[in-house]
């Protein structure tokens, strides 16, 4: 199902953990991994320098695993440009981080994270690192709900990360209010809240919140 | 990437630090990133809102309803007393919160005690200089300096160790300080000895190490998250009052509507009707209800307090009382955790499998006892022994014994749980008590001496060779075969047995490398086997019996294996057939459903276990429907003290961690205390439903006036005001008093009730509804009546509502209501029991209740302003002696009801 999976990389350190999660599926799945950096104008050469460091160790563990990999750096708005790669070279499936801001901030609305989720013609799994010491989860918890129609490549999603940790999977049934939670519009949110941005911030462990390709 | 199986050299790359560490912008960035190093609250229901609620559930709309009607027939026809009416109600709505918001609410402060263990500062390395820094700015890749006497600011994985010991009992449980290394570790995360955790304390030696996790990411922020995130839920009790509330109000609000309607259809007017209404409304609803039932807890947590439990919310009380299953820590809880040496074995000819302790000349014997003084970290100052218990008992006996000997310690592997043994090299100086066998005044001048203590299963092993009476011989099949016997004979008792092992060294090992500390553990020769007993407290098989008798189980758990388990368990009367154990290891293997069978066993016990493994057979038996109570003294305890229906903590040996987290605190951590406890509790249930039977009496004399005032078109007999008086006033404190009663006889000799079981059952009801009401009713018309026809009323005839007759009847009413209430409060004392049987007198609180009941009566009866506020006017004398009768005859009908109730068996 994952033939190119393309990792969003920034100056964070929790972007570079994220790639690793897209750097062991790809493993997994056999992919060609792309490591995308698109510098925002506005970005200083200090943090472009830490980005490029970022991606070229990726780069490297990325071919020390037998993983065919290509790395773009690009300046640019990065929605667009990642969208524009991810139709020109078909990606299948696009990994980014979450920041803190993202977290903190009262609505999910208006995130890059969220605009890519919405945005990207592709499944997207955004990745909330909480625990950079522990890149090699035992056990997957894996929210289901009957009726939803994409549930055959969330289980293969799952299916894959849990080969590539050697993990176990433990699906279990979620009420209605968490899964397709961030589809939610910005009334609702306000009105309700948002058990997307509960979970970013009260889980206490890593976190991917995955979008299927509709 | 697992942090742990990364070489030393490899973690500051995969961190992506700098060999000087993080430069300071780096630093913000990161922080920035992961956010400060703190442990935060979960996010909860606020505290306003909690409040908030208390005003807008059922029974408080239907209240606020009532109250805006009250209000709007005063603007719409005034001087009804509609007004005072309307304040009353909300002033119940008031006191209704505020009692059940006291009840519910308790500051969360088991988050704050963690946040205690946790440095206010720590050094780092930033930029090539070490310094100072906050423990709430440290970030992931910190290099960070720890050493003797630090708390660990965040999950760090160690890349350099110098001789460094932790103690991470807040993790594990285990007070025994752990080695800690550098070097790279394949297993288990938790176990891994080259992280130092959040939270855990340096003992000895230091380390640099590389911060990997921050605030709730680290494993005690887990702990946090768990402690902080689990809800209580509702308590039994409080679940019973949402129900009986409901079932009051729905049956407040048919009643009202049903009489709104009967009204109409027989042609009174608007206002007459809505007045009946609401008055049908107020008199179903005990307003007292809730004020009662929390001054009752009140009164609950202070008798428990006497009897060494501390109670920290309110409903834990009740609570208590419905437990079914009590899982219990052993050592410290149902044994006094004073270790004592009750057995000594060598293996010295003749060969007794037993020897007395302290008889001097055995060599072996004394061998031993210089092993248990030596290879020791208890210390003994002033006459005062410090240290591990199991310590400080073999080094009194050993001090006992051959006196206090001097040596130099030159190096030791210490104790850690994997290896399960101990070993020192020491330089014996002197000897103590005369009488030392010549063997030891060899050792006295050989150079070093390496002594080993530990498990049987891992001394054993080591040891080539065997000391008997001096002579050291080869370790044969038959030698062993002969140990091991008498192992299983010292561990079938209940003892924890130790083995005891030495071999002489020419030179001081450095034991700097495995291989030097593997050497040394080698060709031991082995000396004894001492076997020691941490008695049960001598309260405690009572108190076994007792729960066993009140149908509540008993559930161990201990880090002790499963035969000095077994044994133990055995000899307090725990186990009476073939319990199932289940072992630690094995514990971890199995699946829900194979727990939940063992479970189903009537005799378990969990042996070799953790205190994480608490929370999943708390966890297990709640969701089959098991009132749980449980023990726990750690910081990981936390968790399963929490989601526990009752957790107790021990007051003396738990952590702050612990005890914020609990329920209640043992004062004496005595198990026995728990079972005093949960008689308290079942007392309080009994009370309880007492004082509903009591306050549900009134009811019907409130109804039934107003009854017979729409059907027969009489004056009202009992006005809305006369009505609160009863419920607010004169009914509140003996119902009280009520809440005192002491335990009943047959308390703990019955199951403990299911979870069907309402507080509000038919039996009760229909005592109060059918029986004692008609009664109070009878009495409360009788009194009307008799003061009307005394004053020349007719059938039919109106009276004002200032009409002095009129407020004389409606005073005789209420006054024939509370002295029914009067009687009633002797009925009510027990359920079944004559009242005669249980001690007229034991309750004085009663005869408190009751006088203040009464001259309550005569102030609204005697003083203008009890006559303005309720509407009554004085009246005689005469009248009271003429209602007294129905007070007595009330008890009298009880008593009777009672009498026939034991006699055949009627419930």
């Amino acid at each position: 199902m994952y033939k190119r999976i393309l990792s969003a990389v920034n100056e964070f350190l929790n972007s570079e953990v994220a790639a690793k999660y897209a750097i062991h599926l790809a493993k997994e799945c056999g992919a060609k991994l792309y490591l995308c950096f698109i510098a925002d104008n506005s970005l200083s050469k200090e943090s472009f320098n830490r980005a490029e460091e970022s991606l070229k160790r990726l780069f490297i563990q990325a071919e020390r695993l037998g993983i065919e990999a290509e790395t773009i750096t690009e300046t640019g708005d990065p929605l667009k440009r990642i969208r524009e790669i991810v139709i020109k070279e078909k990606v299948d499936i696009v990994f980014a981080a979450t920041r803190r801001k993202d977290i903190e901030r009262r609505f999910y609305e208006g995130t890059l994270s969220r605009s890519l989720m919405l945005k990207l013609p592709c499944s997207v799994a955004i990745v909330r690192v909480a625990h950079i010491g522990k890149l090699h989860p035992k056990k997957i918890l894996v929210p289901m709900r009957t009726g939803a129609g994409t549930i055959d490549e969330k289980a293969f999603f799952a299916a894959r990360l849990a080969g590539a940790f050697g993990s176990k999977v433990f699906p279990f049934h979620s009420p209605k209010s968490i899964t397709g939670a961030s589809r939610r519009g910005l009334l609702k949110t306000a009105i309700k809240g948002s058990p997307v941005e509960d979970v970013l911030r009260e889980t206490p462990c890593d976190l991917i919140i995955f979008k299927p390709r509709t | 990437m697992k942090i742990q199986s990364l070489p030393a050299e490899e973690v500051l790359k995969h961190l992506v630090v700098p060999e000087d560490g993080l430069h300071q912008k780096a630093a913000e960035r990161r922080l920035s990133e992961f956010g400060p190093n703190e442990i935060k609250e979960v996010k909860k229901k606020s505290l306003l809102k909690k409040l908030t609620e208390q005003f807008t559930h059922f029974l408080a709309i239907l209240l606020w309803v009532g109250a805006f009607f009250s209000f709007l027939s005063e603007y719409l026809h005034p001087g009804e007393g509609m007004l005072t009416l309307g304040f009353a109600i909300v002033g119940v709505i008031f006191i209704n919160a505020g009692f059940t918001f006291i009840q519910e609410h308790r500051a969360e402060k088991a988050l704050a005690a963690l946040r205690k263990m946790l440095p206010a500062s720590v050094r780092v390395l930033r930029g090539g200089e070490e310094r100072e820094v906050l423990s709430a700015d440290i970030v992931p890749g910190d290099i960070i300096f720890i050493s003797e006497g630090d708390r660990v600011p965040a999950d760090a994985r160690i890349i350099q160790a110098s001789g460094i010991m932790m103690n991470n009992a807040p993790l594990t449980g285990e007070s025994e300080p752990v080695p800690r290394t550098s070097g790279s570790f394949e297993g288990e995360f938790i176990e891994s000895p080259n992280i130092a955790f959040a939270g855990t304390t340096v003992i000895s030696g230091s380390a640099k190490a590389v911060v990997f996790a921050t605030g709730m990411s680290t494993e005690f922020g887990r702990i946090a998250h768990l402690t902080g995130a689990v809800e209580p839920g509702l308590s039994p009790l409080q679940k019973e009052i949402i129900k009986v509330t409901r079932i009051v109000a729905a049956i407040a609000t048919l009643m009202g509507v049903f009489f709104f309607a009967l009204g109409f259809f027989i042609g009174r007017s608007f206002w007459e009707n809505f007045i009946f209404a609401v008055g049908i409304i107020v008199a179903n609803v005990p307003e007292g209800l809730l004020p009662t039932v929390t001054l009752s807890l009140a009164m609950g947590s202070q008798r428990m307090a006497k009897r060494r439990a501390l109670i920290k919310t309110l409903t834990s009380v009740e609570t208590l009382g419905s437990v079914s299953v009590i899982c219990t820590d052993k050592t410290g809880t149902l044994t006094q955790n004073k270790m004592e040496v009750k057995r000594v074995w060598t293996a010295s000819p003749p060969r007794h499998p037993l020897i007395k302790e302290g008889s001097v000349g055995n060599s072996s014997h004394d061998m031993l006892m210089k092993i248990s003084q030596l290879c020791n970290n208890a210390k003994s100052v002033d006459g005062k022994y410090t240290g591990d218990p199991t310590e400080i008992a073999l080094l009194k006996k050993a001090v006992e014994t051959t006196g206090e000997l001097k040596a130099e310690r030159i190096s030791e592997i210490p104790f850690d749980s994997e290896r399960k043994r101990m070993t020192t090299i020491n330089k014996v100086i002197s000897a103590g008590a005369e009488g030392l066998s010549t063997l030891n005044s060899q050792l006295l001048t050989s150079s070093f001496t390496a002594f080993t203590k530990g498990a049987f299963e891992t001394v054993l092993p080591l040891c080539s060779n065997v000391l008997m009476n001096g002579i050291v011989a080869p370790l044969d099949d038959a030698m062993r075969r002969e140990i091991s016997g008498a192992h299983d004979t010292m561990t079938g008792k209940g003892l924890r047995v130790l083995a005891f092992a030495y071999k002489e060294i020419e030179e001081s090992y450095k034991l700097k490398v495995k291989s030097e500390k593997l050497e040394l553990e080698s060709d031991l020769t082995f000396v004894g086997l001492i076997g020691l007993e941490d008695p049960p407290r001598p309260e405690v098989p009572e108190a076994i019996k007792k729960c066993r008798e009140a149908g509540i189980r008993i559930i161990m758990f201990t880090g002790d294996n499963s035969r000095t388990a077994e044994a133990i368990a055995r000899e307090i009367g725990l186990v009476k057939e073939a319990p199932v154990i289940v072992e630690g290891r094995d514990f971890i293997r199995m699946t829900d459903r194979e727990l939940r069978g063992a479970l189903d066993n009537k005799e378990v016990i969990f042996s070799r276990m953790s205190p994480k493994h608490k929370m999943r057979v708390v966890s297990i038996l709640k969701g089959e429907g098991e009132r749980v109570a449980v023990t726990g003294d750690g910081v990981n305890d936390a968790p399963a003290l929490k989601m526990a229906d009752i957790g107790i903590a021990m007051g003396l040996s738990g952590t702050d961690v612990a005890k914020e987290a609990a329920d209640m605190i043992l004062l004496d951590d005595n198990f026995a205390t728990i079972v005093n406890a949960i008689e308290e509790g079942r007392a309080v249930y009994e009370n309880i439903r007492k004082f509903v039977s009591y306050i549900f009496s009134s009811n019907i004399p409130e109804i039934i006036p107003y009854l017979a005032y729409a059907i027969f078109r009489i004056p009202l007999p009992l006005t809305i005001m006369q009505i609160l008086a009863v419920d607010l006033g004169t009914d509140m404190l003996p119902a009280l008093a009520l809440g005192a009663e002491k335990p009943s006889p047959g308390v703990m000799k019955r199951p403990p009730r299911g979870p069907k079981e309402r507080l509000l059952n038919f039996p009760t009801l229909s005592r109060a509804y059918l029986f004692l009401g008609p009664i109070e009713a009878a009495a409360g018309l009788f009194g009307f009546f008799y003061v009307l026809n005394s004053g020349g009323w007719k059938w039919g005839e109106a009276l004002a509502s200032d009409n002095t007759l009129y407020m004389q009847a409606t005073t005789a009413c209420l006054t024939a209501i509370v002295i029914s209430q009067a009687g009633n409060i002797f009925a009510c004392r027990s359920m079944r029991e004559s009242a005669f049987s249980i001690g007229f007198f034991t309750n004085r609180l009663i005869f408190i209740g009751m006088a203040v009941e009464l001259i309550l009566q005569l102030f609204i009866v005697y003083h203008p302003w009890g006559n303005a506020v309720f509407g009554t006017h004085p009246i005689g004398f005469r009248i009271w002696f003429m209602l007294a009768i129905f007070g007595i005859s009330l008890f009298a009908a009880e008593e009777l009801r009672k009498y026939f109730v034991r006699r055949y068996s009627v419930v």
